[in-house]
């Protein structure tokens, strides 16, 4: 059997959540074709990427066509086909601001490259027809969609646009058996999350909210995130996990023991 | 490393998803051990309990109370302690059970026996046999998507599953803080199982479904206990629902 080969864009560094998926998916045999935003982050890449055997990296940024056309080249040249694409992209230049304070142009722009770059590049992957059937998507998202989380400001909405991206595509693309998917984490520190406003704090209140008082491990979220690519059953479906902190709400004494 | 114990409650046949569970957590090193309801399903049981190599089975029906009380002593007696509790026990299978039926057919006798089988034996089961859960234990019950519709002449069975839903959280939230015991949910869509037999018309719900659903195919047991193995592994996720239906239920229809 031929390996099978993952796109997987958003690695930032070894802590990125995309760092945990492609790792288990090497784990399991997967060929992994990782992109980098840009020469500042490449080292921080290579560092995850090295171990996972992988030889060439793709600059991507969202809306860069000419990137992405480089990377379908690449797979048509060497007659690779895709079985998982993992879309870990998000972006929200005013995200310190509150919601209110938010402009147009930021909420727009957040929009593009945090929810609909899964439509727009999986569209091209299809027309380019890399796709191989029973192919698997998985993006991530946070409970911010379902709850308004403090500072999380406008990724809240973003990113329930993005999960209903994800019914949507499911919806469109099973007819050609390709599974659309979102994994929901907990907090974990990673780049992006160094951006939200008092994130310590909110990785704290998640482990305190959490029955079991810790947060999502990376290898743990790797490995659901895993599962669910590989499950053919499992279509259009959010899957928190975020060791109950989304669950269950604890009240915090306050009477003196 | 030591060997690791699962206890799964609902075996009926080969065909039921406790089954398939049961078969991969034996393939990963477990022993299971499983329960039967009453001595008229007994042989039936157990000549499947046999063909996968059960330790035990223990006598078990969630509508009484010595069986509770005698299964928690006896896996005392045993000295088992559990890794993992797998409650797949379904109201619709129970002798007697009132299904087809309004709402307002149902007398509070009959609603209170279904909530007790299908959802508050969790409780009791958790509860009773507590001391002899390992540390990060992990709990896993079956639901479904009825527990959030409307299904004519079997709303029953949506109030039990609504229970249940809430009893994961519930417990997730109790257990964990007292023995960092993780208790899931998995709301499967249809699938061929005794529950839905007993609704009728199996094959023809089972097609519909299928049609529904963006992938064109029912979900399968082997898919069902893929995720179930999966769920029961992971450290990091309690008190939570995983849906896995082909995509049904993100369908609507204009």
């Amino acid at each position: 059997m031929p390996p099978k080969n993952a796109l997987v864009i958003g690695i930032a560094n070894k802590h990125s959540i995309t760092a945990g998926i492609a790792q288990q998916l090497y784990k399991n045999g997967y060929n992994i074709i990782p992109t980098y935003l840009n020469e500042k982050a490449l080292p921080y890449v290579k560092e995850v990427t090295d171990e996972l055997n992988v030889e060439t990296l793709f600059p991507f940024t969202v809306g860069n066509e000419e990137q992405l056309q480089a990377i379908i080249a690449h797979l048509r040249e060497k007659g690779m086909h895709l079985d998982a694409f993992v879309h870990g992209i998000a972006f929200a230049s005013e995200i310190k601001k509150q919601l209110h304070e938010v402009s147009w142009a930021s909420f727009k722009e957040s929009t593009r490259i945090s929810a609909f770059s899964l439509v727009e590049i999986t569209g091209k992957l299809i027309q380019a027809d890399l796709f191989n059937p029973g192919s698997s998507i998985l993006t991530l998202t946070y409970i911010g969609s379902r709850v308004a989380v403090e500072g999380y400001n406008m990724m809240g909405p973003v990113k329930n646009i993005l999960e209903a991206l994800v019914r949507g595509l499911a919806s469109e693309l099973g007819d050609q058996r390709i599974r659309v998917n979102a994994i929901s984490p907990g907090p974990v520190m990673t780049r992006a999350a160094s951006g939200i406003g008092g994130f310590s704090d909110l990785l704290l209140t998640a482990q305190a909210a959490s029955p079991l008082k810790r947060t999502a491990t990376l290898e743990d979220i790797g490995k659901m995130a895993y599962e669910v690519m590989v499950n053919p059953a499992i279509d259009g479906a959010i899957f928190p996990v975020d060791c109950g902190s989304s669950t269950t709400f604890p009240v915090p004494s306050t009477e003196k023991q | 490393m030591n060997e690791k114990n699962a206890l799964i409650v609902g075996i009926k046949t080969e065909k039921s998803v406790g089954m398939a569970i049961a078969q991969k957590l034996k393939g990963a090193g477990s022993n299971i051990y499983a329960t039967y309801p009453d001595e008229t399903v007994y042989e039936g049981v157990k000549s499947v309990a046999d063909s996968l190599g059960i330790k035990k089975l223990f006598k078990y029906d969630a509508r009484k109370d010595e069986d509770l009380e005698q299964l928690a002593q006896a896996i005392k007696a045993e000295g088992i302690l559990l890794d993992c509790l797998v409650h797949d026990l379904s109201y619709g299978t129970v002798p007697g059970a009132k299904l087809n039926q309004p709402l307002l057919n149902v007398g509070w006798d009959e609603f209170a026996d279904a909530i007790r089988v299908e959802a508050f034996s969790l409780v009791e089961l958790s509860g009773k046999l507590l001391d002899n859960f390992q540390e990060g234990a992990s709990i896993l019950a079956f639901t479904n998507h009825w527990s959030k519709i409307a299904i004519p002449n079997f709303n029953l069975l949506g109030s039990t599953k609504a229970a249940l839903e809430s009893i994961i959280r519930g417990l997730a939230e109790s257990l964990g803080k007292s023995k960092k015991i993780k208790v899931n949910g998995i709301s499967p869509g249809y699938f061929y199982n005794d529950s839905l037999a007993r609704v009728g018309d199996t094959l023809e719900i089972l097609e519909r479904a299928k049609n529904r659903t963006p992938l064109k195919r029912n979900v399968t047991r082997a898919d069902i206990a893929s995720l179930a193995v999966s769920i029961l592994d992971n450290n990091s996720i309690t008190g939570t629902i995983y849906t896995i239906d082909c995509g049904e239920e993100i369908i609507g229809n204009l």
